[in-house]
């Protein structure tokens, strides 16, 4: 180590000097004040000793300067001293000294102070170069997860959640709190809404959230059911989720024309139906595991059905919620959250009944940050089916001339969706893409014709009531569960045109047919729901019935310009 | 000591005291996985825990595949009313005996 | 003192003759210049330059000497100049026996 020894008697500077280098360290001699802090700032020696009586600015004045300039480096500063008045004892302290070293010179004390300071200044150096080396691990974090904010926002966007029937609150860094919220329009209208809550937090948890994302969006576009969505994502986690690792799960669909919801809880607290016109709130308790804990064949997705009124509202929220605390550590809890839905109940303002209470609640207290809840309303979803916007195709691309016959047996009706791979088919040909919306409603609403009242034998009427609703979808499981035979077939090909394409959609079923006329006599009416036909007749360019009505055959015209017919 | 153990013939009794939560995942682990010989049964008792978190569930998913997955025997006795329903909110009564 | 004198040597080794070349001159020259300042009643800087002597007295092991460097920087620091030139007169014996003891080494 290099040490300053800074004496203006040269007999003490000398026995001083050779004292130091006896125990292996380098010297700098100053014979006065000035010239000690002229070498000071030239070496930056590791420790100093000082005199306190030199011409040309004494110990004080020099410790002063090293102190205020040099602060960082700390350097010990060891006075020199034969002074023994307490004053100055003070004074050396006050100015920045570290210690005294006195006249006589012991070799054994002075030694002992050396190496003392130079573990001390090792210690520190350390523990400056630690606290260095955590600051820039900790900016590189937070770099980090700024950008895997980033990465994760494109990937889990906001999809339907700024929709105006939708209120939601999420912190900004909720990802890696390990909570997920997603909402998607479903390609026939009504919406998909997911939160998601992954045990443990970081990294794990908002790794698990992308793949929960791409799932749930590219599943809901392509019109995939609730169940099938769960299932893939439940399939996903378990497959990637370490053991003990899972995500407690709300999905829910709401059909906005059908004014019915969809829903299932695996692990998160009860979310709340919240009927406006009778002021009640209907809990929708977990009844499953959550996602990721077991295999799909020993998993039960078993969905509930129920009616979404004009005015109904859903209530959906994770553990953060209850659990925000007040700057006492208190709870927030159960009882305050239902008093503050109900509170706005009447007025439709729940959400905000509850934004309020939960920031009343925890002011003063600096938690809040996974708070994750949404409120889904009901609305009058305006089916016009204006086409998206146009994207210039070439007239003949994608499988332009093609055709396509399937058959599905009993087997297949009870456990295949035939429409996410027509529909993905239908979607690379041409402009059909602009076409979306009405070709996957008459797609949908042929092939619910044809198995639930073709071969199911369900009444439509039976879903104008809301029980009659959960009636509907009790009998159509249990009736697909019986199912032995029966069959649909379903036959699809384009033609193409000079400026666009046909498109002829035919589905056959095995069951005994109907009353198709009445129907076509209706056809203008589109207030009734006779089996989603007024709808078809609207969208397509010809439907023809045969067989007493087990056949049907419509035919979709489309433009290149993308211009409705 | 937040986790206990204690086994007599085919039996593992693992008690938890106080919180169960991530900071006596060492201990839960090692409670089970110390023992030479495996035992067939599991007991882990609740009755001393006072709260219970969503690790504590990985905790016990993680005994629950030790202990062989679908064929382990676990029996998860002595629950507070709160602790229940923690459990019952997650469905895991589809997957450990719950008393 | 012999002991100490002894112990320098064996530190310093060829500088020691370096050593008592320094404190030779350095101290005469303050010595020199304290009945000057005791005359003109310059208490303060008597106290300064002989708190310098004391110090290398102290070092080489000239006990006595350094004991009455004290006592006067003691009374000179309290602006008590009064026993100043029969403490400087003892001062300059002690300082002499020093020097020809550390010459004699």
């Amino acid at each position: 180590m290099k040490i300053l020894i800074a004496e203006d008697n040269a007999t003490d500077r000398l026995i001083l000097k050779k004292l130091v280098e006896q125990q292996g360290h380098e010297v700098v001699e100053a014979k006065n004040g000035k010239e000690a802090i002229e070498k000071y700032s030239s070496e930056l020696p590791g420790i100093v000793l000082l005199d306190v009586i030199m011409p040309e600015a004494d110990g004080f004045e020099v410790a002063k300067f090293i102190k205020l300039n040099y602060d960082a480096l700390y350097t010990p500063i060891i006075f020199i001293t034969s002074l023994t008045e307490t004053e100055f004892l003070v004074k050396c302290i006050e100015s920045g000294g570290d210690d005294f070293f006195t006249k006589p010179f012991n070799r054994i004390v002075l030694q002992a102070k050396i190496d003392a300071f130079i573990r001390a200044k090792n210690l520190y150096q350390t523990v400056v170069k630690q606290k260095q080396e955590i600051e820039l691990y900790s900016e590189h974090l937070v770099q980090e997860q700024r950008v895997a904010k980033q990465i994760f926002d494109n990937v889990a966007h906001k999809g339907a959640l700024e929709e105006a029937y939708i209120s939601y609150s999420v912190s900004a860094l909720s990802i890696f709190n390990g909570d997920i919220l997603l909402a998607a329009k479903r390609p026939l209208g009504g919406v998909n809404v997911l939160l998601g809550d992954f045990t443990g937090h970081g990294l794990p948890a908002s790794i698990g959230a992308l793949p929960v994302s791409d799932i749930f969006y590219s599943m809901t576009t392509k019109g995939f059911e609730l169940f099938e969505i769960i299932s893939k994502l439940n399939e996903r986690l378990h497959s990637i989720l370490p053991t003990g690792f899972f995500c407690c799960a709300i999905l829910a669909e709401i059909d906005f024309e059908q004014n019915s919801l969809t829903f299932w809880n695996g692990g998160l607290p009860d979310a709340y139906l919240i009927k406006r016109k009778s002021g009640e709130l209907l809990e929708l308790p977990s009844s499953h595991l959550p996602l990721g804990i077991v295999e799909n064949d020993k998993y039960d997705i078993n969905i509930d059905m129920m009616a979404f009124e004009d005015g109904d509202s859903i209530f959906i929220y994770s553990d953060g919620v209850i659990e925000a605390e007040d700057d006492r550590g208190e709870m927030f809890g159960r009882d305050n959250l239902v008093l503050a839905l109900l509170n706005g109940v009447s007025e439709g303002k729940s959400f905000d009944s509850v934004s309020q209470a939960i920031k009343s609640h925890s002011k003063g207290s600096s938690q809040g940050d996974d708070i994750t809840f949404l409120e889904v309303r009901n609305h009058f979803e305006d089916q016009t089916y204006s086409p998206d916007e146009v994207e210039q195709v070439q007239v003949k691309s994608g499988p332009s001339d093609s055709s396509i016959n399937l058959f599905l047996g009993p087997q297949s009706l009870k456990s295949y969706n035939p429409m996410p791979m027509l529909f993905d088919m239908l979607m690379e040909i041409g402009n059909l893409r602009s076409y979306r919306t009405p070709l996957f409603t008459i797609l949908t609403e042929l092939y619910s014709n044809s198995l639930e009242h073709g071969i199911l034998k369900l009444s439509s009427s039976l879903k104008r009531s809301a029980d009659g609703f959960a009636e509907y979808y009790r009998l159509r499981e249990a009736r697909l569960d019986a199912l032995k035979d029966g069959y649909v077939k379903i036959a699809i090909s384009h033609a193409d045109l000079a400026d666009g394409g046909m498109l002829t959609i035919h589905f056959e079923d095995s069951g005994e047919g109907f009353d198709y006329k009445s129907v076509e006599n209706i056809k203008d009416d589109s207030k009734l729901s006779g089996r989603g036909y007024p709808l078809i007749y609207k969208l397509a360019d010809s439907v023809v019935f045969d067989n007493n009505g087990s056949t049907v055959t419509i035919k979709f015209r489309w433009y290149s310009t993308g211009k409705p017919q | 000591m937040a986790v206990t153990s204690n086994a007599s013939g085919n039996e593992l009794t693992i008690k938890v005291n106080g919180k169960f939560d991530f900071s006596c995942h060492q201990e839960f682990r090692s409670s089970y996985e110390g023992s030479d010989s495996r035992p067939e049964k599991y007991i882990v008792d609740l009755g001393e825990t006072s709260y219970l978190d969503s690790s504590a569930l990985g905790m016990l998913l993680l005994l629950r595949d030790y202990a062989g997955g679908d064929s382990a025997q676990i029996h998860i006795k002595n629950c507070s009313p709160e602790i229940k329903k923690i459990l019952s909110i997650s469905n895991f009564e589809q997957l450990f005996d719950v008393s | 003192m012999k002991e100490m004198i002894q112990q320098l040597k064996d530190l310093l080794g060829d500088d020691f003759s370096t050593l008592v070349k320094a404190y030779d001159e350095d101290n005469r020259a303050i010595l020199d210049s304290l009945g000057g300042l005791i005359k003109s009643g310059q208490s303060e800087e008597v106290a300064r330059q002989i708190h310098s002597l004391k110090g290398a007295s102290a070092n080489i092991g000239a006990e006595n000497l350094s004991q009455t460097c004290q006592t006067l920087e003691h009374n000179a620091r309290a602006g008590d100049l009064s026993d100043a030139p029969e403490l400087l007169a003892t001062i300059q014996s002690q300082f002499e026996e020093a020097v020809t003891l550390l010459k004699e080494a």
